[in-house]
């Protein structure tokens, strides 16, 4: 097992994932090898079937590579059983989607909670600790408003908060922009980095959106199942 | 918030399809509660039924039930007192027993010289100041065939037996309708019946005191009941007191297999030459009645069982799939295969735990209107109007039973939805 003091947050070896599609095999990683540091902000671009998605999966461990190795934190992501990825991803991993994925039947202030009492906090601190969140991203006002209620650059907030409030080394956000205007866009992108300056979290990010492209701090290309030089 | 909290939320979610499927649940949790009520009130009805008929207990002469209903006489006791002492003073049975009688039969022919009619009869011959507490036992207070309107007036409305009138017999509605005479009559019959000692018959006459009936035709077209005086001299003329059977009343039934054994071992320590029946045993088709309506019972939880399942099921592959991508999000945060299933089989407890609670005050409900409403039919091989009673409050086991069934079934359906969702792809799910 890599040395996690020397090692970078993620590595990946020769990725290769192949998806069934009807009588044929899609490959949509072709061999993917990457590292990427702590700390770092990393957007990813590449066209849609690029396999941003599939590397992306891939690192968060809610996919396994056809071949090759993914190491996340010194951990072979492969090596680990479902109990095991999940308690990983609940530690270690924070997850920004699209389509901000909130659980519609909590408040913004639970949906932030819920991951802390995944991790088995107790309740009053994490109540604490999502509502410190909430501040820290202006949505104090929105903290008993369910996601119904609220815009969608406040419920990318929300998602955002979730996505940080169990300090995870790394947050994968995937278009975490893609619905949202591009005012509002620009400052998710903006909180984002705040939260990776403060936090001192990595952030691995894809997206079609130029303008967050322009923020980054590292930018990686992907085309046809393989990484390409930025 | 508690996984309790957020299950409660997401039943919720979609208000009209959990109210449909909390409805099936106590639609179906009611309906077990009615027909398990009203196969309650069967069994109780059949036990009273059993030991109207023939008491809890009846203890013979051996081989009188092989072979003693042909020639009754030459079965009977002679040493009904003696029986009935020795039943009474033993302190296993003494404190179990409510009432020891005797009874003769008698079977021979009834004739009404003035109709110029006569039939043949299946005579008891039984103490009158007893015979009363025999056929109007009654402990579980169910409402007995006689106080309904549309059968009373077939039933004995002055005790059937009077010590005070010893020629007074009342004989079965059956009986006085082939016979031609009325309850209040006061007709004079001839009863003849064959005597042990030289098989020549001998010949008593009686007065009917009134019409009576057992409630099953076959009886009731043959029955005449007279003092057991009157049968033993019409049996027995000039001889000490025979019986029969030794009837026993128990204070409560679950006492008789205690009792039945107590009796085996009295007669082997005082080698009595005896055998004994219960009630059961002389009216097998109570129990094979009753035998039927448990499989009937049976068979609607079965349907009703397999009907909820697929409604839950359902319900909770509905939720799933509308659900897919938030089971996805959810599972990257952390939740476990196993959390997920947890999630969805708690949604299924709420479900399952407001339908059955609405379920049981339905059935409440549904068994006071229809207790109350006198919906009147006639049971199978009776000749009388029985009133529907649902005895769903009588018996814990059926609120209980009727509860934890539907909420076991719909834990059941839930459950293979609740797996499916756990071993979805993530990836897959988000993409949903």
């Amino acid at each position: 097992m890599p040395d996690t003091t020397t090692q970078p947050l993620v590595r990946v070896i020769a990725a290769k994932k192949d998806y069934p599609l009807g009588h044929r095999i899609v490959q949509a990683l072709r061999g993917v090898t990457l590292d990427i540091a702590s700390h770092s902000f990393v957007v990813m671009q590449g066209p849609s079937g690029s396999g941003k998605t599939t590397l992306l999966n891939l690192i968060g461990g809610i996919d396994q590579p056809t071949a090759g190795s993914v190491f996340v934190a010194g951990q072979d992501t492969s090596k680990l059983g479902d109990s095991e990825l999940s308690r990983f991803r609940a530690q270690r991993l924070g997850f920004v989607f699209q389509n901000f994925n909130l659980i519609p039947v909590l408040s913004a202030a639970e949906n932030i909670e819920y991951p802390l009492r995944l991790n088995k906090v107790p309740a009053p601190e994490a109540r604490a600790r999502a509502l410190a969140m909430l501040a820290s991203m202006g949505l104090s006002e929105e903290a008993h408003q369910r996601p119904a209620e609220l815009s969608g650059g406040q419920c990318q907030r929300v998602a955002v908060g979730r996505a940080l409030v169990t300090r995870p080394d790394l947050v994968i956000a995937d278009e975490p922009t893609a619905n949202l205007d591009s005012a509002t866009g620009a400052k998710i992108i903006e909180l984002m980095r705040e939260m990776r300056d403060r936090l001192g979290t990595t952030f691995l990010i894809s997206t079609h959106d130029p303008q967050v492209a322009a923020l980054a701090e590292r930018m990686l290309m992907m085309r046809d199942g393989l990484l390409c030089d930025a | 918030m508690t996984s309790w909290s957020l299950a409660f939320r997401n039943v919720w979610r979609n208000t009209r399809r959990s109210s449909a499927t909390m409805i099936a649940i106590a639609l179906s949790c009611a309906g077990l509660m009615l027909f398990g009520g009203y196969i309650y009130w069967a069994h109780l009805a059949a036990e009273i039924h059993t030991v109207v008929l023939s008491g809890h207990l009846q203890v013979f002469k051996s081989g009188f039930k092989a072979k003693g209903s042909g020639n009754p006489a030459a079965y009977a006791l002679a040493n009904y007192d003696e029986i009935k002492k020795l039943l009474l003073a033993d302190p296993v049975l003494g404190p179990k027993i409510d009432l020891v009688t005797g009874q003769l039969m008698v079977n021979g022919i009834i004739t009404s010289a003035e109709q110029q009619t006569s039939s043949t009869f299946a005579g008891v011959g039984a103490f009158p100041d007893e015979i009363e507490r025999v056929i109007y036992w009654n402990p579980y207070g169910l409402t007995e065939a006689r106080q309904i309107p549309a059968n009373k007036h077939l039933f004995a409305r002055k005790p059937e037996l009077d010590a005070a009138d010893p020629e007074g017999i009342t004989i079965g509605e059956g009986l006085a309708r082939l016979l031609e005479v009325s309850g209040d009559s006061r007709a004079s019959l001839e009863l003849t019946a064959l005597t042990p000692a030289g098989g020549l018959p001998n010949m008593l006459s009686a007065t009917v005191r009134q019409t009576s009936i057992r409630a099953m035709e076959e009886i009731d077209n043959h029955l005449v009941v007279m003092p057991i005086t009157m049968a033993n001299d019409l049996v027995f003329p000039g001889e000490p007191m025979h019986v029969t059977a030794v009837q026993l009343l128990l204070k409560h039934t679950e006492d008789l297999h205690t009792v039945e054994q107590r009796i085996d071992e009295l007669a082997r320590e005082h080698q009595l030459d005896i055998e004994h029946r219960s009630g059961w045993d002389l009216n097998p088709n109570h129990e094979r009645s009753l035998n039927m309506l448990d499989m009937f019972f049976a068979f609607s939880f079965c349907i009703v069982g397999v009907v909820l399942v697929f409604t839950i099921y359902n319900t909770m592959m509905m939720s799933i799939v509308e659900r897919t991508r938030e089971i996805g999000a959810m599972r990257t945060m952390g939740v476990t295969r196993h959390g997920i299933v947890t999630m969805f089989l708690q949604e299924s407890v709420v479900l399952g735990l407001f339908g059955g609670l609405a379920g049981v005050v339905t059935g409440l409900v549904a068994a006071w209107c229809i207790n109350h409403s006198m919906i009147l039919y006639t049971p199978p091989y009776f000749n009388v109007k029985a009133k529907l009673e649902l005895m769903c409050l009588h018996s814990p086991m059926i609120i209980v039973g009727s509860f934890f069934s539907s909420f076991t079934v719909a834990m059941i359906g839930a459950y293979i939805p609740a797996r499916h969702a756990s071993r979805m792809e993530i990836a897959e799910a988000l993409r949903h």
